[in-house]
């Protein structure tokens, strides 16, 4: 899905200024696109932040990580 | 892709819970909305009665997910693109289409062409429909 545009040359003009400044003014955000909040449900999210306090998720992806050279973080 | 959202679509987005069409793309889009939107909706949090269209939506999310929901509307998160009345207005006033749009509209409208955005409305708003349609600007109505 893409805007076909069609505009008038005075119109085109004035969002092409607008567009520039809002460039310049950091108006217009950039990639990354997601929001950072998961659409998660409440229940869910606080399992994952148990799990990654507890510990056990590092100790999971170093156990999958060690042997395999693609892997590895480090 | 970006979207430039109505305040009923941006209750789902600010509360993580969008749905169908809005929650595939939300994943790789930026995410604008309008100061008349937000406005309304912020409005809503502040004085609304809970009988609205915007303030029940609020009143009748579970007690958590309505915290912060209304923390994001208080301060909105940065994710969400809002442009500034001295960019938008020189292109308000010059849009060229049949119908003349009030200011929610205008703003929408200015806001996509902008941002190269489509609109994603959850509540039809015939005046945007046919801005849009006049400028080539994609308008999609969320289920």
């Amino acid at each position: 899905m893409a805007n076909q545009l069609k505009l008038s040359p005075e119109l085109s003009e004035a969002v092409e200024r607008a567009r520039a400044a809002a460039e310049q003014s950091g108006e217009l955000l950039v990639p990354p696109y997601a929001p950072p909040a998961l659409p998660l449900p409440p229940e869910a999210k606080a399992a994952l932040a148990d799990w990654v306090a507890s510990g056990d998720y590092d100790r999971v992806v170093a156990e999958l990580t060690a042997d395999d050279p693609d892997l590895a973080t480090q | 892709m970006s979207l430039v959202v109505d305040d009923h679509a941006l209750i789902d987005l600010l509360a993580d819970m969008q749905t169908g069409w809005l929650r595939s793309e939300v994943e790789h889009s930026i995410i604008y909305t309008t100061a008349a939107w937000y406005f309304r909706l912020a409005n809503a949090v502040q004085h609304g009665t809970g009988n609205g269209a915007l303030s029940g939506r609020i009143s009748r999310l579970e007690p958590e997910v309505r915290e912060l929901t209304v923390r994001r509307i208080k301060d909105l998160p940065e994710w969400i693109g809002l442009i500034g009345p001295r960019l938008l207005v020189p292109v308000m006033a010059a849009l060229d289409i049949r119908h003349r749009p009030n200011g929610l509209a205008a703003e929408a409208l200015a806001v996509a062409l902008l941002t190269n955005s489509l609109i994603a409305v959850s509540v039809d708003a015939p005046l945007i429909r046919a801005g849009a349609h006049d400028l080539g600007i994609e308008y999609h109505e969320l289920g």
